[in-house]
Protein backbone atom coordinates (compact mmCIF):
# COMPACT_ATOMS: atom_id res chain seq x y z
CA UNK A 1 0.00 0.00 0.00
CA UNK A 2 1.19 3.06 -0.65
CA UNK A 3 1.76 6.14 1.92
CA UNK A 4 -1.60 7.75 1.41
CA UNK A 5 -0.89 11.11 4.13
CA UNK A 6 2.61 11.70 2.49
CA UNK A 7 1.02 11.87 -0.26
CA UNK A 8 -1.60 14.06 -0.02
CA UNK A 9 0.37 16.47 2.03
CA UNK A 10 2.69 16.50 -1.34
CA UNK A 11 -0.20 17.30 -3.42
CA UNK A 12 -1.61 19.75 -0.60
CA UNK A 13 -5.17 18.27 -0.11
CA UNK A 14 -6.40 17.33 2.73
CA UNK A 15 -8.30 13.83 3.21
CA UNK A 16 -11.29 13.60 4.37
CA UNK A 17 -11.76 10.28 7.05
CA UNK A 18 -14.47 9.14 4.85
CA UNK A 19 -12.70 9.29 1.99
CA UNK A 20 -8.91 8.37 2.43
CA UNK A 21 -9.29 4.70 2.65
CA UNK A 22 -11.79 4.48 -0.63
CA UNK A 23 -8.79 6.74 -2.20
CA UNK A 24 -5.81 4.82 -0.83
CA UNK A 25 -7.30 1.36 -2.61
CA UNK A 26 -8.40 3.55 -5.39
CA UNK A 27 -4.99 4.68 -6.04
CA UNK A 28 -2.95 1.59 -5.59
CA UNK A 29 -5.01 -0.54 -8.33
CA UNK A 30 -4.24 2.34 -10.61
CA UNK A 31 -0.92 1.89 -9.82
CA UNK A 32 -0.98 -1.82 -9.82
CA UNK A 33 -2.20 -1.57 -13.41
CA UNK A 34 0.42 1.12 -14.90
CA UNK A 35 2.81 -1.62 -13.55
CA UNK A 36 2.54 -3.25 -16.46
CA UNK A 37 5.12 -1.03 -18.10
CA UNK A 38 7.60 -2.10 -15.54
CA UNK A 39 7.95 -5.30 -17.51
CA UNK A 40 8.40 -3.50 -20.56
CA UNK A 41 11.53 -2.89 -22.47
CA UNK A 42 11.90 0.77 -22.47
CA UNK A 43 14.58 2.80 -24.10
CA UNK A 44 16.06 5.31 -21.80
CA UNK A 45 15.21 9.31 -21.96
CA UNK A 46 17.62 11.59 -21.07
CA UNK A 47 15.23 14.19 -20.05
CA UNK A 48 11.33 14.08 -19.04
CA UNK A 49 10.21 16.98 -21.10
CA UNK A 50 7.44 14.72 -22.11
CA UNK A 51 6.83 13.55 -26.19
CA UNK A 52 6.95 17.29 -27.29
CA UNK A 53 9.88 18.54 -28.75
CA UNK A 54 11.16 22.08 -27.90
CA UNK A 55 10.83 22.78 -31.52
CA UNK A 56 7.26 22.65 -31.80
CA UNK A 57 6.93 25.86 -29.33
CA UNK A 58 6.46 29.20 -30.40
CA UNK A 59 8.98 31.94 -28.90
CA UNK A 60 8.06 32.55 -25.33
CA UNK A 61 7.40 36.03 -25.98
CA UNK A 62 4.97 38.57 -23.97
CA UNK A 63 2.04 39.32 -26.23
CA UNK A 64 -0.29 41.70 -24.04
CA UNK A 65 -4.08 41.52 -24.00
CA UNK A 66 -6.69 43.88 -24.76
CA UNK A 67 -8.01 46.45 -22.16
CA UNK A 68 -10.89 44.86 -21.57
CA UNK A 69 -9.30 41.41 -20.87
CA UNK A 70 -7.41 43.47 -18.65
CA UNK A 71 -10.26 44.43 -16.96
CA UNK A 72 -12.01 41.48 -16.79
CA UNK A 73 -9.17 40.09 -14.93
CA UNK A 74 -8.70 42.97 -12.33
CA UNK A 75 -12.51 42.80 -11.37
CA UNK A 76 -11.99 38.93 -10.57
CA UNK A 77 -9.69 40.41 -7.51
CA UNK A 78 -11.73 40.77 -4.38
CA UNK A 79 -10.85 43.92 -4.23
CA UNK A 80 -8.83 46.42 -6.05
CA UNK A 81 -8.10 49.68 -4.39
CA UNK A 82 -7.56 53.53 -5.36
CA UNK A 83 -4.05 53.39 -6.37
CA UNK A 84 -5.00 50.04 -8.79
CA UNK A 85 -3.33 47.25 -5.95
CA UNK A 86 -5.22 43.99 -6.18
CA UNK A 87 -6.43 42.15 -3.07
CA UNK A 88 -5.86 38.74 -3.09
CA UNK A 89 -7.17 36.05 -0.68
CA UNK A 90 -5.45 36.01 2.56
CA UNK A 91 -2.23 33.65 2.07
CA UNK A 92 -0.96 34.51 5.82
CA UNK A 93 -0.93 33.03 9.33
CA UNK A 94 -4.05 34.63 11.07
CA UNK A 95 -3.62 33.89 14.56
CA UNK B 1 -31.30 20.25 -39.76
CA UNK B 2 -27.69 20.10 -40.32
CA UNK B 3 -25.55 22.43 -40.39
CA UNK B 4 -25.81 23.31 -44.44
CA UNK B 5 -29.50 23.22 -44.67
CA UNK B 6 -29.80 25.74 -41.52
CA UNK B 7 -27.31 28.27 -43.20
CA UNK B 8 -28.95 27.76 -46.36
CA UNK B 9 -32.15 28.95 -44.83
CA UNK B 10 -30.88 31.33 -42.87
CA UNK B 11 -29.05 32.84 -46.21
CA UNK B 12 -31.72 32.30 -48.07
CA UNK B 13 -34.28 34.02 -46.08
CA UNK B 14 -36.34 31.05 -45.82
CA UNK B 15 -36.12 30.92 -41.93
CA UNK B 16 -34.56 33.63 -39.61
CA UNK B 17 -31.82 32.76 -37.39
CA UNK B 18 -34.52 33.75 -34.68
CA UNK B 19 -36.94 30.65 -35.86
CA UNK B 20 -33.98 28.32 -35.92
CA UNK B 21 -32.78 29.59 -32.76
CA UNK B 22 -36.07 29.69 -30.76
CA UNK B 23 -37.43 25.88 -32.12
CA UNK B 24 -33.58 24.53 -30.68
CA UNK B 25 -34.34 26.37 -27.05
CA UNK B 26 -37.80 25.06 -26.86
CA UNK B 27 -36.09 21.64 -27.87
CA UNK B 28 -34.10 22.15 -24.90
CA UNK B 29 -36.91 23.13 -22.74
CA UNK B 30 -38.66 20.01 -23.14
CA UNK B 31 -35.78 17.42 -23.03
CA UNK B 32 -32.65 18.34 -21.53
CA UNK B 33 -34.86 18.53 -17.91
CA UNK B 34 -34.67 14.46 -17.33
CA UNK B 35 -30.95 14.53 -19.70
CA UNK B 36 -29.01 16.98 -17.92
CA UNK B 37 -27.11 18.28 -20.74
CA UNK B 38 -26.83 22.16 -20.12
CA UNK B 39 -25.40 23.78 -17.63
CA UNK B 40 -26.76 26.95 -18.51
CA UNK B 41 -28.84 27.69 -21.59
CA UNK B 42 -28.41 31.28 -22.71
CA UNK B 43 -31.95 31.87 -23.75
CA UNK B 44 -31.85 35.70 -24.17
CA UNK B 45 -28.65 36.99 -25.36
CA UNK B 46 -28.84 33.86 -28.25
CA UNK B 47 -32.34 35.32 -29.24
CA UNK B 48 -30.79 38.93 -29.53
CA UNK B 49 -27.61 37.91 -31.15
CA UNK B 50 -29.83 35.84 -33.49
CA UNK B 51 -31.89 39.52 -34.35
CA UNK B 52 -28.71 40.94 -35.13
CA UNK B 53 -27.78 38.40 -37.25
CA UNK B 54 -30.83 38.63 -39.22
CA UNK B 55 -31.06 42.56 -38.91
CA UNK B 56 -27.40 41.79 -40.87
CA UNK B 57 -28.88 39.27 -43.31
CA UNK B 58 -31.96 41.58 -44.36
CA UNK B 59 -29.78 44.63 -45.20
CA UNK B 60 -27.94 42.05 -47.19
CA UNK B 61 -24.72 41.64 -45.65
CA UNK B 62 -22.81 38.06 -45.53
CA UNK B 63 -23.35 36.91 -41.74
CA UNK B 64 -20.89 33.97 -42.33
CA UNK B 65 -19.99 30.42 -43.11
CA UNK B 66 -22.14 29.24 -39.87
CA UNK B 67 -24.75 32.16 -39.72
CA UNK B 68 -27.22 31.13 -37.47
CA UNK B 69 -25.77 27.95 -36.27
CA UNK B 70 -26.71 27.32 -32.40
CA UNK B 71 -23.40 25.88 -30.65
CA UNK B 72 -23.34 24.49 -27.20
CA UNK B 73 -19.50 24.95 -25.85
CA UNK B 74 -18.11 22.52 -23.28
CA UNK B 75 -18.10 24.30 -19.58
CA UNK B 76 -14.37 24.07 -19.46
CA UNK B 77 -13.56 26.59 -22.65
CA UNK B 78 -14.59 30.18 -21.07
CA UNK B 79 -16.30 33.05 -22.59
CA UNK B 80 -16.17 36.15 -21.34
CA UNK B 81 -18.15 37.24 -18.57
CA UNK B 82 -19.33 34.24 -18.60
CA UNK B 83 -19.22 31.70 -15.83
CA UNK B 84 -16.91 27.95 -16.92
CA UNK B 85 -16.91 25.96 -13.73
CA UNK B 86 -15.27 23.30 -15.18
CA UNK B 87 -18.15 21.06 -13.83
CA UNK B 88 -16.09 21.50 -10.64
CA UNK B 89 -17.18 23.12 -7.14
CA UNK B 90 -13.95 24.82 -6.85
CA UNK B 91 -14.75 27.26 -9.83
CA UNK B 92 -18.06 27.60 -9.32
CA UNK B 93 -19.58 30.86 -9.95
CA UNK B 94 -16.06 31.64 -11.57
CA UNK B 95 -17.16 34.34 -14.20
CA UNK B 96 -14.19 34.51 -17.47
CA UNK B 97 -11.69 37.40 -17.59
CA UNK B 98 -11.68 36.76 -21.77
CA UNK B 99 -13.30 34.39 -24.78
CA UNK B 100 -11.20 31.23 -26.20
CA UNK B 101 -10.64 31.40 -29.77
CA UNK B 102 -12.37 28.58 -30.64
CA UNK B 103 -15.37 30.71 -29.12
CA UNK B 104 -13.84 33.85 -31.17
CA UNK B 105 -13.72 31.98 -34.67
CA UNK B 106 -17.63 30.35 -34.33
CA UNK B 107 -18.82 34.37 -33.32
CA UNK B 108 -17.16 36.07 -36.30
CA UNK B 109 -18.13 32.87 -38.44
CA UNK B 110 -22.18 33.80 -37.56
CA UNK B 111 -22.63 30.77 -34.99
CA UNK B 112 -24.74 31.45 -32.44
CA UNK B 113 -23.69 30.14 -28.94
CA UNK B 114 -27.10 28.89 -27.03
CA UNK B 115 -25.29 27.45 -24.12
CA UNK B 116 -22.23 25.52 -21.46
CA UNK B 117 -22.72 22.33 -21.08
CA UNK B 118 -21.98 19.23 -18.36
CA UNK B 119 -18.59 17.31 -18.13
CA UNK B 120 -17.22 15.34 -16.02
CA UNK B 121 -14.77 17.84 -13.31
CA UNK B 122 -12.31 18.90 -14.75
CA UNK B 123 -12.71 16.51 -17.99
CA UNK B 124 -11.33 13.91 -15.68
CA UNK B 125 -13.74 11.17 -16.44
CA UNK B 126 -15.58 8.75 -18.54
CA UNK B 127 -19.43 9.26 -18.12
CA UNK B 128 -20.32 12.39 -17.02
CA UNK B 129 -21.04 11.04 -13.87
CA UNK B 130 -18.02 13.45 -12.01
CA UNK B 131 -19.82 16.59 -12.40
CA UNK B 132 -20.21 18.90 -9.57
CA UNK B 133 -23.72 19.38 -10.88
CA UNK B 134 -25.33 16.19 -11.48
CA UNK B 135 -25.25 13.66 -13.74
CA UNK B 136 -25.98 13.77 -17.93
CA UNK B 137 -27.95 11.36 -18.87
CA UNK B 138 -28.11 9.42 -22.39
CA UNK B 139 -30.56 9.86 -24.87
CA UNK B 140 -31.56 6.86 -25.73
CA UNK B 141 -31.62 5.31 -22.00
CA UNK B 142 -31.60 7.59 -19.57
CA UNK B 143 -30.55 4.58 -16.78
CA UNK B 144 -27.56 4.95 -18.88
CA UNK B 145 -24.47 7.26 -18.85
CA UNK B 146 -23.65 8.83 -21.95
CA UNK B 147 -19.88 8.92 -21.83
CA UNK B 148 -17.59 11.33 -21.27
CA UNK B 149 -15.92 13.85 -20.31
CA UNK B 150 -17.52 16.05 -22.86
CA UNK B 151 -21.08 14.18 -22.27
CA UNK B 152 -23.24 17.12 -22.13
CA UNK B 153 -22.08 18.41 -25.23
CA UNK B 154 -22.60 14.72 -27.00
CA UNK B 155 -26.00 14.57 -25.27
CA UNK B 156 -27.09 18.22 -26.84
CA UNK B 157 -26.22 17.27 -30.24
CA UNK B 158 -27.68 13.44 -30.03
CA UNK B 159 -31.13 14.65 -28.45
CA UNK B 160 -31.18 17.87 -31.03
CA UNK B 161 -30.73 20.51 -28.44
CA UNK B 162 -28.28 21.45 -30.70
CA UNK B 163 -26.83 21.25 -34.03
CA UNK B 164 -23.10 21.41 -33.50
CA UNK B 165 -21.20 21.54 -29.86
CA UNK B 166 -17.48 21.86 -28.81
CA UNK B 167 -15.83 19.29 -26.73
CA UNK B 168 -12.87 18.56 -25.41
CA UNK B 169 -10.67 15.51 -25.76
CA UNK B 170 -7.41 14.41 -23.42
CA UNK B 171 -7.79 10.73 -23.93
CA UNK B 172 -10.89 10.22 -25.83
CA UNK B 173 -13.28 13.04 -23.87
CA UNK B 174 -15.16 14.04 -27.37
CA UNK B 175 -14.75 10.58 -29.18
CA UNK B 176 -15.79 7.99 -26.62
CA UNK B 177 -19.08 10.60 -26.19
CA UNK B 178 -19.96 10.66 -29.70
CA UNK B 179 -19.56 6.62 -30.14
CA UNK B 180 -22.11 6.01 -27.11
CA UNK B 181 -24.92 8.40 -28.16
CA UNK B 182 -24.32 7.69 -31.64
CA UNK B 183 -22.80 11.06 -33.06
CA UNK B 184 -20.01 11.96 -34.79
CA UNK B 185 -16.61 13.82 -32.56
CA UNK B 186 -13.71 14.64 -33.92
CA UNK B 187 -10.11 15.40 -32.15
CA UNK B 188 -7.84 17.40 -34.48
CA UNK B 189 -4.40 16.90 -34.67
CA UNK B 190 -2.49 18.22 -31.36
CA UNK B 191 -1.85 21.95 -32.43
CA UNK B 192 -4.55 22.65 -35.24
CA UNK B 193 -6.73 24.06 -32.80
CA UNK B 194 -6.16 26.92 -30.41
CA UNK B 195 -5.88 26.09 -26.40
CA UNK B 196 -6.08 29.44 -25.61
CA UNK B 197 -9.24 29.55 -23.29
CA UNK B 198 -9.72 25.94 -22.59
CA UNK B 199 -8.80 24.83 -19.39
CA UNK B 200 -6.04 23.01 -18.74
CA UNK B 201 -6.43 19.18 -17.81
CA UNK B 202 -3.37 17.30 -19.32
CA UNK B 203 -1.65 20.23 -21.96
CA UNK B 204 0.10 17.88 -23.96
CA UNK B 205 -2.58 15.80 -24.61
CA UNK B 206 -5.57 18.42 -24.25
CA UNK B 207 -7.76 19.17 -27.74
CA UNK B 208 -10.78 21.10 -28.83
CA UNK B 209 -12.77 20.05 -31.36
CA UNK B 210 -16.73 19.64 -32.65
CA UNK B 211 -19.21 16.88 -31.93
CA UNK B 212 -22.00 16.95 -34.25
CA UNK B 213 -24.68 15.05 -36.54
CA UNK B 214 -22.32 14.46 -39.73
CA UNK B 215 -18.79 14.59 -40.65
CA UNK B 216 -20.05 17.53 -43.27
CA UNK B 217 -21.17 19.21 -39.84
CA UNK B 218 -17.73 18.46 -38.32
CA UNK B 219 -15.76 19.62 -41.19
CA UNK B 220 -17.68 23.10 -41.41
CA UNK B 221 -17.12 23.52 -38.12
CA UNK B 222 -13.49 22.63 -38.13
CA UNK B 223 -12.41 24.70 -41.15
CA UNK B 224 -13.54 27.88 -38.99
CA UNK B 225 -11.82 26.56 -35.87
CA UNK B 226 -8.99 25.16 -37.09
CA UNK B 227 -5.74 27.55 -37.51
CA UNK B 228 -3.14 29.26 -36.40
CA UNK B 229 -3.04 31.38 -32.90
CA UNK B 230 0.24 33.39 -31.10
CA UNK B 231 -1.75 32.87 -28.10
CA UNK B 232 -1.55 29.42 -28.46
CA UNK B 233 2.38 28.36 -27.67
CA UNK B 234 1.47 24.87 -29.46
CA UNK B 235 -0.27 26.22 -32.11
CA UNK B 236 0.93 24.72 -35.68
CA UNK B 237 2.45 27.78 -37.74
CA UNK B 238 1.83 25.70 -41.09
CA UNK B 239 -0.81 25.88 -43.60
CA UNK B 240 -3.93 23.27 -43.09
CA UNK B 241 -5.55 21.02 -45.29
CA UNK B 242 -9.30 20.38 -44.96
CA UNK B 243 -11.73 17.87 -46.37
CA UNK B 244 -13.02 17.83 -49.74
CA UNK B 245 -16.02 16.42 -48.93
CA UNK B 246 -16.84 14.75 -52.69
CA UNK B 247 -17.06 11.81 -53.87
CA UNK B 248 -13.91 9.93 -52.64
CA UNK B 249 -12.27 6.94 -54.75
CA UNK B 250 -11.72 3.74 -51.75
CA UNK B 251 -9.20 2.10 -54.60
CA UNK B 252 -5.40 1.80 -53.23
CA UNK B 253 -6.46 3.36 -50.00
CA UNK B 254 -4.36 1.86 -47.29
CA UNK B 255 -6.29 1.15 -44.53
CA UNK B 256 -4.51 -0.88 -41.16
CA UNK B 257 -6.31 -2.21 -38.74
CA UNK B 258 -4.44 -3.37 -35.23
CA UNK B 259 -4.99 -6.29 -34.07
CA UNK B 260 -4.61 -4.79 -30.51
CA UNK B 261 -8.10 -2.98 -31.38
CA UNK B 262 -9.87 -6.40 -31.56
CA UNK B 263 -8.57 -7.35 -27.94
CA UNK B 264 -10.74 -9.75 -25.69
CA UNK B 265 -11.95 -6.37 -24.21
CA UNK B 266 -13.80 -5.70 -27.08
CA UNK B 267 -17.78 -6.40 -27.29
CA UNK B 268 -18.46 -9.05 -29.35
CA UNK B 269 -21.42 -7.45 -31.36
CA UNK B 270 -18.93 -4.37 -31.76
CA UNK B 271 -16.59 -6.12 -33.19
CA UNK B 272 -19.00 -7.04 -35.63
CA UNK B 273 -20.23 -3.84 -36.52
CA UNK B 274 -16.11 -2.40 -37.03
CA UNK B 275 -15.45 -5.35 -38.87
CA UNK B 276 -18.65 -4.80 -40.80
CA UNK B 277 -17.34 -1.15 -41.44
CA UNK B 278 -13.99 -2.41 -42.57
CA UNK B 279 -15.38 -4.99 -45.18
CA UNK B 280 -17.41 -2.54 -46.93
CA UNK B 281 -14.41 -0.13 -47.64
CA UNK B 282 -12.61 -3.57 -48.86
CA UNK B 283 -15.38 -4.15 -51.28
CA UNK B 284 -14.90 -0.71 -52.43
CA UNK B 285 -11.44 -1.72 -53.33
CA UNK B 286 -9.57 -0.39 -50.43
CA UNK B 287 -6.37 -2.36 -48.99
CA UNK B 288 -6.68 -3.52 -45.77
CA UNK B 289 -3.79 -3.62 -43.97
CA UNK B 290 -3.60 -6.10 -40.71
CA UNK B 291 -0.94 -4.39 -38.28
CA UNK B 292 0.86 -5.68 -35.32
CA UNK B 293 1.32 -2.31 -33.00
CA UNK B 294 2.92 -3.69 -29.48
CA UNK B 295 2.95 -0.82 -28.17
CA UNK B 296 -0.63 -0.08 -27.80
CA UNK B 297 -1.11 -2.60 -25.55
CA UNK B 298 0.91 -0.05 -23.40
CA UNK B 299 -0.99 2.79 -24.39
CA UNK B 300 -3.54 3.41 -21.33
CA UNK B 301 -0.69 2.70 -19.06
CA UNK B 302 1.36 5.49 -20.37
CA UNK B 303 -1.84 7.67 -20.45
CA UNK B 304 -2.61 6.89 -17.11
CA UNK B 305 0.87 7.93 -15.62
CA UNK B 306 1.73 11.01 -18.01
CA UNK B 307 -2.04 12.20 -17.90
CA UNK B 308 -2.33 12.35 -14.05
CA UNK B 309 1.17 14.24 -13.75
CA UNK B 310 -0.07 16.75 -16.00
CA UNK B 311 -3.25 16.89 -14.10
CA UNK B 312 -1.13 17.42 -10.81
CA UNK B 313 0.85 20.18 -12.09
CA UNK B 314 -2.37 22.30 -13.95
CA UNK B 315 -4.53 21.80 -11.12
CA UNK B 316 -1.63 22.63 -8.26
CA UNK B 317 -2.71 26.15 -9.02
CA UNK B 318 -6.03 25.54 -7.75
CA UNK B 319 -5.18 26.75 -3.90
CA UNK B 320 -7.71 28.82 -2.95
CA UNK B 321 -5.39 32.43 -3.45
CA UNK B 322 -5.74 32.97 -7.17
CA UNK B 323 -8.55 31.12 -7.85
CA UNK B 324 -12.06 30.26 -7.52
CA UNK B 325 -13.32 28.11 -3.91
CA UNK B 326 -11.63 29.21 -1.20
CA UNK B 327 -12.08 27.17 2.70
CA UNK B 328 -11.03 29.68 4.96
CA UNK B 329 -8.83 28.21 7.47
CA UNK B 330 -6.09 30.02 10.25
CA UNK B 331 -3.04 29.05 8.72
CA UNK B 332 -1.69 29.17 4.57
CA UNK B 333 -1.21 25.53 4.64
CA UNK B 334 -4.66 24.43 6.98
CA UNK B 335 -6.19 26.57 3.91
CA UNK B 336 -4.90 25.45 0.93
CA UNK B 337 -5.53 21.79 1.83
CA UNK B 338 -9.16 22.29 3.32
CA UNK B 339 -10.11 24.13 -0.11
CA UNK B 340 -8.31 21.31 -2.64
CA UNK B 341 -10.67 18.76 -0.07
CA UNK B 342 -13.83 21.14 -0.53
CA UNK B 343 -13.36 22.10 -4.11
CA UNK B 344 -12.46 18.81 -5.86
CA UNK B 345 -14.36 15.62 -6.43
CA UNK B 346 -13.13 11.94 -5.58
CA UNK B 347 -11.39 11.53 -9.46
CA UNK B 348 -9.69 14.71 -9.69
CA UNK B 349 -8.34 14.15 -6.46
CA UNK B 350 -7.39 10.38 -7.49
CA UNK B 351 -5.81 11.75 -10.67
CA UNK B 352 -3.89 14.18 -8.59
CA UNK B 353 -2.27 12.32 -5.81
CA UNK B 354 -1.66 9.49 -8.73
CA UNK B 355 0.13 12.68 -10.11
CA UNK B 356 2.35 13.11 -7.60
CA UNK B 357 3.27 9.61 -6.94
CA UNK B 358 4.67 9.42 -10.54
CA UNK B 359 6.71 12.70 -10.26
CA UNK B 360 7.74 12.01 -6.69
CA UNK B 361 11.40 11.42 -5.75
CA UNK B 362 12.53 7.87 -5.89
CA UNK B 363 9.51 7.30 -8.38
CA UNK B 364 9.63 9.87 -11.23
CA UNK B 365 12.60 7.55 -13.49
CA UNK B 366 10.51 4.47 -12.96
CA UNK B 367 7.13 5.84 -13.52
CA UNK B 368 7.18 9.12 -15.39
CA UNK B 369 10.10 8.78 -17.09
CA UNK B 370 9.34 5.28 -18.34
CA UNK B 371 6.20 6.53 -19.96
CA UNK B 372 7.77 9.28 -21.84
CA UNK B 373 10.29 6.79 -23.23
CA UNK B 374 7.30 4.63 -24.07
CA UNK B 375 4.96 7.34 -25.61
CA UNK B 376 8.11 8.38 -27.76
CA UNK B 377 8.23 4.65 -28.83
CA UNK B 378 4.88 4.39 -29.33
CA UNK B 379 4.72 7.70 -31.28
CA UNK B 380 7.59 5.59 -33.51
CA UNK B 381 5.73 2.65 -34.18
CA UNK B 382 2.91 4.77 -35.26
CA UNK B 383 5.19 6.78 -37.40
CA UNK B 384 5.95 3.49 -39.08
CA UNK B 385 3.01 1.84 -39.45
CA UNK B 386 1.76 5.63 -41.67
CA UNK B 387 4.60 4.86 -43.67
CA UNK B 388 2.46 1.52 -45.19
CA UNK B 389 -1.10 2.90 -44.30
CA UNK B 390 -3.25 6.23 -44.80
CA UNK B 391 -5.60 5.51 -41.92
CA UNK B 392 -6.11 3.01 -39.25
CA UNK B 393 -9.30 2.36 -38.20
CA UNK B 394 -11.02 0.04 -35.50
CA UNK B 395 -13.69 0.67 -32.61
CA UNK B 396 -14.14 3.63 -30.88
CA UNK B 397 -14.78 2.35 -27.36
CA UNK B 398 -14.97 -1.67 -26.60
CA UNK B 399 -18.38 -1.24 -24.88
CA UNK B 400 -21.92 0.60 -25.82
CA UNK B 401 -23.28 2.93 -22.91
CA UNK B 402 -23.23 1.02 -19.16
CA UNK B 403 -25.71 1.92 -16.71
CA UNK B 404 -24.87 4.68 -14.43
CA UNK B 405 -23.13 3.62 -11.20
CA UNK B 406 -22.34 0.62 -13.22
CA UNK B 407 -18.27 1.53 -13.16
CA UNK B 408 -18.20 4.43 -10.74
CA UNK B 409 -16.93 2.87 -7.79
CA UNK B 410 -14.01 0.96 -10.11
CA UNK B 411 -11.58 3.25 -11.68
CA UNK B 412 -9.67 1.18 -13.56
CA UNK B 413 -12.63 -0.49 -15.46
CA UNK B 414 -13.69 3.18 -16.15
CA UNK B 415 -10.32 3.96 -17.71
CA UNK B 416 -10.57 1.13 -19.57
CA UNK B 417 -13.40 2.37 -22.00
CA UNK B 418 -10.52 5.21 -23.08
CA UNK B 419 -8.42 1.97 -24.07
CA UNK B 420 -8.93 2.60 -28.19
CA UNK B 421 -8.74 6.56 -28.21
CA UNK B 422 -5.86 7.27 -25.88
CA UNK B 423 -3.96 6.04 -28.34
CA UNK B 424 -4.07 9.05 -30.92
CA UNK B 425 -3.71 11.90 -27.50
CA UNK B 426 -0.15 10.12 -27.22
CA UNK B 427 0.34 10.68 -30.34
CA UNK B 428 -0.86 13.93 -30.89
CA UNK B 429 -2.92 12.48 -33.99
CA UNK B 430 -6.14 13.44 -35.22
CA UNK B 431 -9.11 10.93 -34.95
CA UNK B 432 -12.61 10.63 -35.54
CA UNK B 433 -15.40 8.32 -34.31
CA UNK B 434 -18.61 7.80 -36.57
CA UNK B 435 -21.32 5.80 -36.20
CA UNK B 436 -21.19 2.09 -37.69
CA UNK B 437 -24.40 0.44 -36.21
CA UNK B 438 -25.81 -0.70 -33.19
CA UNK B 439 -24.93 -3.13 -30.53
CA UNK B 440 -27.31 -4.86 -27.38
CA UNK B 441 -29.49 -1.61 -29.31
CA UNK B 442 -27.35 1.50 -28.54
CA UNK B 443 -25.01 2.83 -31.23
CA UNK B 444 -21.71 1.96 -31.87
CA UNK B 445 -18.90 4.09 -32.79
CA UNK B 446 -16.11 3.62 -35.74
CA UNK B 447 -12.24 5.33 -35.10
CA UNK B 448 -10.63 6.56 -38.00
CA UNK B 449 -7.37 7.45 -37.06
CA UNK B 450 -4.68 9.46 -39.50
CA UNK B 451 -1.21 10.74 -39.13
CA UNK B 452 -0.66 13.70 -37.40
CA UNK B 453 -1.27 16.27 -39.90
CA UNK B 454 -3.53 14.01 -41.66
CA UNK B 455 -7.03 15.70 -41.05
CA UNK B 456 -8.32 16.14 -44.10
CA UNK B 457 -7.80 12.69 -45.38
CA UNK B 458 -9.45 11.43 -42.13
CA UNK B 459 -12.15 13.42 -42.35
CA UNK B 460 -12.92 12.50 -46.35
CA UNK B 461 -12.99 8.71 -44.88
CA UNK B 462 -15.18 9.84 -42.57
CA UNK B 463 -17.31 11.44 -45.22
CA UNK B 464 -16.77 8.15 -47.32
CA UNK B 465 -18.25 5.72 -44.95
CA UNK B 466 -21.15 7.80 -43.89
CA UNK B 467 -22.23 7.89 -47.51
CA UNK B 468 -22.41 3.67 -48.30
Amino acid sequence: MIDIDGLAGLAHVDLAPERRERIQEDVSSILAYVETLQRLDVPDVADARGALSVGELREDAVLGCSEQEREGVVNSFPRVSDDGLLEAQAAIHRV
Amino acid sequence: MNVAEIVSHVHGGTMSAREVVDGYLARIESADETLGAFLEVFDGDARVRADELDARCSRGEDIGPLGGVPVAVKDNIVMRGRVASCGSRMLEGMRAAYTATVVERLEAAGAIVIGRTNMDEFACGSSTENSAFGVTRHPMDRDRVPGGSSGGSAVAVAAEMVPLALGSDTGGSIRQPAALCGVVGFKPTYGHVSRYGLIAMASSLDQIGPIGHSVADIAAAYRIIAGTDVRDATSVATELSFPSMGPMDMKGLRVGVPKQFFDDALDGEIDACVRGAIARMEQAGANIVELNLSWLEAALAIYYIVMPAEVSSNLNRYDGVTYGHVSPRDTFVQQVTATRRDGFGDEVIRRILLGTFVLSSGYVDAYYKRAVAAQRALRAQLDEAFGRVDVIVGPTSPTVAWPIGEKFDDPVTMYLSDIYTVVANLAGAPALSLPCGMAHGLPVGLQVMGRAGDDARVLDVGYWLEQV
